[in-house]
């Protein structure tokens, strides 16, 4: 009786004793672990760029940001992305007065045609940051130069497309981007210089009070004033199904056709479902690469002057060469 | 040999050390811990110290602007020089997640710095304009300064999320192992003192054990202890007690059977002497009387009748001699025939009587009264139940240590059990008609006494043959 109490004792205090040993073990392991803190780097001279965009986390930006991230890293460049919603452009005023106090090595960002926002271009010109926009230019700044689309270009291209789709006849809507914009304002211009060969076809907009309303709301208001329209150009991006969705609520059977002016994954999923007719790619990520690899020519002081722009190419999308490009 | 005191002190620096051991791996883990808590507390404080700095600065530049003296500008310049210190501490804080924020950070302090130094200038050549537009400027970047030590602090706690989990997953490891090492202590302990405290108690309770039986006159049992300490010792001296007492318990109670003995002897001869002392109802009266009767009866010619009355006055003289006298065995020789006289005068012929004497035996000396109860034995149950009489033999005869005396009759003999209960202490009253009121066991009794020999007596009997008694007195060792 005794004896057996004994030697349970004793077996109970070794499996204490592995316990013990077991998790002293894992605690002093784990200490090994923590004291491999992220030591403090020391100060690399790499060139340390920015890419400000007005519309984080859009499709298009994340193109950019991918293609900017690929040149970035074969420069051997430090790439950091900052950005505003909804194209706040006080607060992009800012964050490019952050990089400019920042001393960072180059700004590539979306250029809005705005006196506050050449004035602070030029402030970081004169601080000796190379300034290049991307997407959207500003020209009248001292912008180094500009990477993206010639978005007069699209408007004639998607023009041409249009009246070819429509065989010359029919009432075109065009819904514009809630806050407008050059690049809007270029691409319409770009339509009317295309369509002005067409008589047979006419371009509307919605009414002054709707200008700057949601998609859907300026479509109804179209389809209210011309309710024979055959046809709805989409220059926001992903605007597509707002589109669509307008004219099914009025119990129409849509018998108009959408075109848009991007490729995203939306819109390229309702060309795939031939709810959207065409759209239109412009190679985002072509245009993160190539603004990375002109800053990173005007650091290296190489084949200067810039271009004033540089063009990346466009492409028609419609459902006979989805998915593709050129 | 370990002491009780020194397994004491034992198991007390057994349970120090382990103590020790838990307290000082605890406090290690405790100590690495806070160094770490430290750690992260002192980046997080530089980082709000560069801010506060920006602002302070900023704030002694203002006051300079306001009130352009010297010494505001050399609180300023202090101000300054103290921010760019600070700056450089930054560097300290660089891991590869802030890297480009903490350049971003450095660098607008720099550029803060510039724009300061600006102000003062334009101050120094009065050009207002020049001075409001720069302040503006390092205020502005004072206000990104401040917002980006949030985005950095906000970063540090990103960057290091694990390792604050860990942290805690860590308290509460130990929390664990505190409480398996607690329980790993309490079962050595209790291991360990029950060990102990059983090497303790076990020899006590066989010590108890053993006392106990001591106390209940239990000496044969020895007391055996295997242990190596006080208890031992204790038990070895207890042990020797034990046999120290036995034998003198052994030895007191050899000594009261003796005086107990003595005490027998002494009533014994009481006894004797009180029988005596009744039959001494006027003795000499009748001894006298006796004795004038046999000169009477000489007188008167009756011969027969004068040897007769002569020969009782003799033996009632010898009997009447104190009990513990002592006589040679030719008198008590002679006694018998003054009693063998008379009796033949009273069974004429059917009593015979043989003796075969060893003169040279008879000097031995023995207690008074031993041959005449035996004889008389010998007339009560041999001669005088029998018609025809019969013989009786006295024998007296010697070897090298011994003085035999035998007396024999032919009468009926004795069963063993009479055999028994004639030796036997019971039944003391049953003296039939002896004329000394002196039985056969009184007779043996005294002889014991006397030699102080056990074996002095056998009597053999065969049923309808006779009864012979044998005494055998040691010549030599006499009291």
């Amino acid at each position: 009786m005794k004896k057996s109490i004994f030697f349970s004792i004793i077996g109970v205090s070794l499996a204490a004793l592995a316990v013990t040993l077991y998790s002293m073990f894992t605690l002093y392991s784990n200490d090994l672990g923590m004291s491999s803190n992220p030591e403090p780097v020391m100060t690399t001279s790499k060139a340390h760029i920015v890419i400000i965009s007005q519309e984080q986390g859009s499709y298009m930006m994340n193109e950019i940001q991918r293609g900017a991230r690929d040149a970035a890293a074969k420069h051997g460049m430090a790439i950091e992305f900052w950005g505003v919603y909804r194209s706040n452009v006080e607060e992009l005023i800012k964050q490019v007065d952050i990089a400019i106090a920042s001393k960072v090595d180059g700004i590539i960002i979306e250029g809005v045609d705005r006196p506050d926002f050449v004035q602070i271009v030029n402030k970081a010109t004169y601080s000796g940051i190379p300034v290049v926009t991307i997407n959207s230019d500003s020209p009248g700044s001292l912008r180094k130069s500009y990477v993206g689309s010639d978005h007069y270009q699209e408007g004639i291209m998607m023009g041409r497309h249009i009246a070819l789709k429509l065989n010359g006849q029919g009432t075109i809507g065009v819904i514009t981007n809630m806050e407008a914009s050059d690049t809007d304002k270029l691409r319409q211009q770009g339509l009317h210089e295309a369509l002005k060969s067409y008589p047979g076809i006419k371009l509307v907009t919605a009414s002054k009070d709707n200008e700057n309303a949601p998609a859907n709301t300026q479509t109804f208001d179209i389809l209210n004033h011309y309710p024979d329209a055959k046809a709805f150009i989409g220059l926001p991006t992903e605007s597509g199904r707002s589109i669509i969705q307008a004219g099914v609520t009025r119990s129409r059977t849509s018998d108009y056709e959408v075109f848009m002016f991007d490729d995203s994954p939306q819109t390229m999923k309702l060309i795939q479902d031939r709810i959207v007719e065409s759209g239109l790619s412009q190679h985002y990520e072509e245009m993160g690469k190539m603004s990375v690899d002109l800053v990173q020519r005007w650091l290296d002081s190489d084949h200067l002057p810039l271009n004033n722009s540089y063009f990346t190419p466009i492409s028609v999308v419609d459902s006979a060469n989805e998915g593709g490009g050129e | 040999m370990k002491t009780i005191r020194s397994k004491m002190m034992l198991l007390s620096i057994l349970i120090w050390i382990i103590m020790a051991l838990i307290w000082l791996s605890m406090s290690a883990f405790n100590q690495k811990t806070v160094e770490q808590y430290n750690q992260i507390l002192q980046r997080y404080l530089l980082m709000n110290q560069a801010s506060q700095q920006s602002q302070q600065t900023l704030t002694s530049l203002n006051n300079y602007r306001i009130t352009p003296t010297e010494s505001n500008l050399k609180l300023y310049e202090d101000a300054n020089i103290t921010l760019h210190h600070t700056k450089s501490e930054l560097s300290w804080l660089r891991n590869p997640n802030n890297e480009m924020q903490l350049d971003n950070f450095q660098n607008m302090i720099e550029s803060q710095s510039e724009a300061m130094d600006l102000v003062v200038r334009f101050q120094k050549d009065n050009d207002e304009d020049s001075v409001a537009k720069k302040f503006d400027e390092a205020s502005n970047i004072s206000k990104y300064i401040s917002e980006t030590t949030l985005a950095l602090i906000s970063g540090e706690q990103k960057t290091y999320d694990t390792f604050y989990r860990i942290i805690i997953k860590r308290s509460n490891e130990l929390f664990r192992m505190g409480f398996w090492t607690l329980a790993l202590v309490s079962l050595l302990l209790l291991l360990f003192s029950f060990r102990f405290v059983n090497s303790v108690t076990q020899p006590i309770l066989k010590l108890t054990q053993s006392a106990r039986e001591l106390s209940r006159g239990n000496f044969q049992k020895p007391i055996e202890i295997s242990n190596n300490d006080d208890m031992a010792f204790l038990a070895r001296t207890l042990d020797n007690m034990r046999l120290n007492i036995g034998n003198l318990f052994d030895e007191i109670q050899s000594k009261a059977q003796l005086e107990y003995d003595l005490h027998k002897h002494k009533l014994m001869l009481k006894e004797s002497e009180l029988k005596s002392l009744q039959s001494q109802i006027n003795p000499h009266f009748l001894f006298n009387t006796l004795n004038m009767l046999s000169k009477e009866a000489f007188l008167a010619g009756a011969d027969k009748t004068s040897e007769l009355i002569s020969s009782v006055a003799g033996m009632l003289r010898y009997n009447l001699r104190r009990m513990d006298s002592r006589v040679s065995l030719r008198d008590e020789v002679n006694v018998l025939e003054e009693y063998l006289t008379i009796q033949k005068a009273r069974f004429d012929d059917r009593l015979r009587v043989v003796r075969e004497i060893d003169e040279a035996a008879l000097n031995i000396e023995v207690p008074i009264l031993i041959l005449q109860p035996l004889a008389e034995n010998v007339f009560i149950y041999a001669i005088e139940p029998s018609e025809d009489g019969g013989t009786l033999t006295l024998r007296i005869m010697q070897d090298e240590e011994n003085v035999i005396v035998q007396v024999e009759d032919t009468g009926q003999g004795m069963s063993e059990e009479q055999i028994e209960k004639l030796l036997s202490d019971a039944d003391t009253s049953a003296y039939k008609g002896h004329s000394t009121g002196i039985g056969i066991r009184n007779v043996l009794h005294r002889l014991q006494l006397f030699y102080g020999v056990d074996d002095i007596i056998a009597i053999e009997s065969v049923i309808g043959e006779g009864t012979c008694i044998t005494l055998k007195l040691p010549r030599g060792n006499k009291r």
